[in-house]
């Protein structure tokens, strides 16, 4: 169940209506019904995944619980180490197992192969779960926390069971934290359910990603999947757009579905962390990371780099720190060479970015470049999204040997008479679906402009406007969404327009 | 502290209540332009439902065969019987069955006159347009629902909601707007009677398919259907009359409706129905391939005139029609629109 589904508009208003009049003690059990149901509409058999994860990690937090009992120092904390190993081997490995097995036997076979041994025979065809990444991260956040004794271990299983299955953040995020879900879990029972301006915040939310993902991502989808699945029979111009729009595809499509999370936990009384704070806006690679995916960028931070000395143990340490926590973060996007590189370059960025530094700033003290002005602001955020885009390339096309082919004929086939002779509304959305587009961007634009100038979502913003202008951008989202949204039947024009009798 | 939450309470609900009907009235005007206003079919239903209760004497069935072929103002002018176009383009009979039923619902007919082309209907589901042209027009109900599932495949079932929503299936015509979609009104015809002229001219060579004895099967669903229909109107004590009108009659055609004279044969017992296959009467009918028709399916205007001229005496010489055209509750006849 998707939230542009139908289903999910049927299913988010029962569950709400029924949380609204059951009382406040079994709150927490209905959610966790709610919430298995959610996930078992994909397939039902995954729900034996996610309680496996639960199971252990719960088990894992009372054991490491238990095991502060022990008194000598040296013995308890060796214990808790092999508690917290067991809890993410176990974790680890059924998501290795369901997400990277298929890659992992082709980088063998290919090692072997090049070895002129034989090939491995797939033994069975592995399904990839529904938001695998993102529970079984979010239930290793609660074992460390338990570990380092940020958080105490929670004895109820069910309402642990809903901390890590929770709908509106199980399958794509935001990865919360147990310290703060957790805890608010536990007070669902003080929940003040009929609070109108919470309410309507919340739903303003939910409106607005459906916007940004219905008219702006799903729309530019149509045209970068045509880009980059025939990018040979296209030059320059419609590349780089397709390119430019993959970038915004991308951010509208996982930018919606945090803030359809964000916005339905809200309407129930529940503040999730935000997990994309206008990141094209960033002036440097370590800005975008700051602003992009930040719950998932803050637990590679938490959880791998820090654990790995950060940047405690001397520039090279961490330089390799880095690296390594940006390949990881590749490889968790997904199970492909692709991914890895996405990953290393930005790493890599960040590594030039750090040593390059005082050159910079050398260059720019002695050429007097303005710093303090709007235009060099411009020119950073305009770099960084270059930086950034190129490197989209490698995540979206759909293999290392595309993406460079991809670039090569950038490189090679420049043709800018294509922005005048027609050629980019023959790309995948005609001239009227691509201005659709292009206005989409315009006023996502302006939303992350007024959000990194006055530092408030679009509905806090929105609450702070007179009436019929709240009034009249919600009547102008969902008018846009039903007309200009990407759903229903794919009716084919040219059938009606044939008068058949 | 109780009324003060009340009262907020109170202003709460009249700002959602508020919201909502500005959204409401917007979005109904959204759905008018947008809606699709296709004439053969759509439209037919829809203004269906404005005519006068009790002004619908014969109830005309079928595919654009019946609705371009009979026209109402001949019927009435020759014979005074109030007859309407209840019709789709390449209606299957589940949906024809569906169309007497909705029918059935707002006017009492003394007869059905049903068009018996689509009996050689071929697949057991409605390709999307047709689907769309023979249920749009229906308001919405749990007939509706029945009528749009039944036009869909096995595998399209599931999106049967978004059939009866309608909404998604037109919402993206923005790119095909025209003047007409915000101008367009219903009231504007109101002696509209599901008639759709054909007005060219194309020669043809007559049809020689009379010798062919062969039978090819009737599909199961479309015979279904059909016996669902002469079963509706048995119920409702409603003779039907079923018609084949002139066009170029393919040989396999003719195979099919050999195993429906079979068929009718087969039923006469329980269904006693009476067919006319005006497909043998060219030469009765005084048609003329050079001239009398618009295309290989539909006759013309003055082909219409001979068709209809005829089929106004064989109605008035056999079934109970009241003349109509002294009473002033039918006078939209006179004005029939198109």
């Amino acid at each position: 169940m998707v939230f542009n589904s139908f289903s999910f508009l049927l299913f988010f208003p029962i569950v709400v209506w029924i949380y609204f009049i059951i009382p406040k003690k079994i709150r927490y059990i209905w959610l966790l019904i709610a919430s298995y149901y959610f996930y078992m509409s994909w397939n039902a058999r995954y729900a034996l995944l996610i309680a496996a994860s639960t199971l252990i990690t719960y088990v894992s937090g009372l054991l490491l619980e238990r095991a502060d009992a022990v008194s000598e120092q040296e013995k308890q904390a060796s214990l808790k180490k092999w508690i917290v190993a067991g809890s993410f081997v176990t974790n680890l490995g059924i998501l290795f197992f369901f997400k990277y097995f298929d890659f992992a036997l082709s980088v063998l076979n290919r090692l072997l192969g090049g070895l002129g041994i034989g090939i491995v025979e797939k033994p069975f065809d592995v399904l990839l779960p529904v938001g695998i990444s993102f529970y079984t991260f979010q239930a290793l956040s609660y074992t460390m926390d338990v570990y380092r004794g940020q958080l105490k271990a929670e004895k109820n299983l069910l309402r642990y069971a809903l901390f890590v299955s929770f709908f509106p953040q199980l399958v794509a995020g935001p990865i919360e934290r147990s310290t703060s879900l957790l805890g608010q879990l536990g007070r669902v029972h003080e929940i003040k359910l009929w609070n109108y301006d919470r309410i309507t915040s919340g739903l303003s939310m939910m409106l607005w990603g459906y916007f940004m993902k219905m008219v702006i991502a799903d729309r530019l989808a149509i045209y970068v999947d045509n880009v980059f699945d025939n990018y040979t029979q296209y030059g320059a111009t419609v590349l780089i757009l397709g390119a430019v729009f993959f970038a915004f595809q991308i951010y509208c499509d996982f930018g919606s579905y945090s803030l359809i999370a964000i916005g339905s936990a809200k309407v129930m009384g529940f503040t999730l962390m935000e997990n994309f704070d206008t990141p094209y806006f960033s002036r440097s690679i370590k800005e975008f990371w700051r602003r992009w995916h930040i719950s998932l960028s803050t637990w590679f931070r938490d959880y791998l780099y820090i654990p790995l000395g950060g940047s405690r143990k001397g520039k090279i340490r961490t330089y390799v720190n880095l690296m390594i926590t940006f390949l990881a973060s590749g490889l968790w996007h997904g199970a492909s060479f692709s991914f890895v590189v996405w990953g290393g370059l930005h790493g890599l960025y960040q590594i030039i970015g750090s040593v390059l530094k005082p050159c910079k700033r050398k260059l720019t003290d002695a050429l007097r470049v303005k710093t303090d002005c709007y235009s060099y602001e411009l020119l950073q955020c305009i770099i960084t999204f270059v930086l950034v885009d190129f490197a989209w390339i490698f995540f979206r096309a759909n293999s290392l040997s595309a993406a460079a082919a991809y670039l090569g004929r950038i490189v090679r086939h420049a043709d800018p008479w294509a922005l005048f002779d027609g050629s980019v509304f023959a790309a995948g959305l005609s001239m009227p679906e691509f201005l659709v587009a292009v206005c989409g961007l315009l006023i996502l634009l302006a939303v992350d402009r007024i959000r990194c100038r006055k530092g408030m979502q679009l509905d806090a913003y929105l609450n702070t406007q007179s009436l019929w202008y709240r009034w009249g951008v919600y009547i102008f989202l969902i008018c846009s969404i039903l007309i200009f949204g990407i759903y229903g039947t794919a009716y084919d024009a040219t059938e009606f327009i044939y008068f058949q009798f | 502290m109780q009324t003060e939450g009340s009262t907020a309470l109170k202003k709460a609900l009249g700002k959602i209540l508020g919201f909502f009907l500005i959204l409401g009235i917007i979005l109904t005007q959204l759905n008018r332009i947008f809606s699709f206003k296709y004439e053969d079919g759509i439209r037919q239903m829809e203004q269906f439902y404005r005519q006068e209760k009790g002004t619908v004497d014969v109830l005309v069935l079928g595919s654009s065969h019946a609705f371009v072929d009979i026209d109402p103002a001949v019927l009435y002018e020759r014979q005074g019987i109030a007859a309407y176009d209840l019709c789709a383009s390449m209606q299957s009979t589940w949906h024809t069955y569906y169309d007497l039923k909705e029918a059935l619902k707002y006017q009492k007919p003394k007869l059905v006159v049903m068009d018996v082309f689509r009996i050689v209907e071929n697949f057991n589901y409605s390709k999307e347009s047709k689907l769309i042209k023979s249920v749009y027009g229906m308001r919405p109900s749990r007939d509706k629902l029945e009528a749009i599932r039944a036009g869909l495949s096995e595998e399209e079932q599931a999106s049967a909601y978004l059939y009866f929503l309608e909404f998604p299936s037109y919402h993206s015509r923005y790119t095909d707007l025209t003047e007409e979609d915000f101008t367009d009104h219903p009231s504007k015809l109101a002696g509209y009677k599901g008639y759709y002229p054909a007005t060219e001219v194309t020669e043809l060579k007559r049809p020689r398919v009379e010798d062919i004895s062969e039978r090819y099967p009737i599909e199961e669903k479309t015979k279904e259907y059909f016996i669902r229909i002469l079963k509706l109107a048995k119920e409702n004590n409603i003779p039907v009359l079923l018609i084949n009108a002139p066009y170029r009659m393919s040989e396999d055609d003719k195979r099919v409706y050999n195993s429906l004279e079979d068929l009718l044969e087969e039923l006469s017992a329980e269904y006693p129905t009476v067919y006319v296959d005006f497909n043998r009467m060219y030469d009765e009918l005084g048609l003329d391939f050079e001239v009398d028709f618009a295309d290989e399916d539909h006759l013309n205007r003055t082909g219409v005139q001979k068709l209809d001229s005829y089929l106004a005496d064989y109605l008035a010489a056999h079934y109970e029609l009241p003349d109509r055209r002294e009473d002033a509750r039918f006078a939209s006849y006179l004005c029939n629109q198109f």
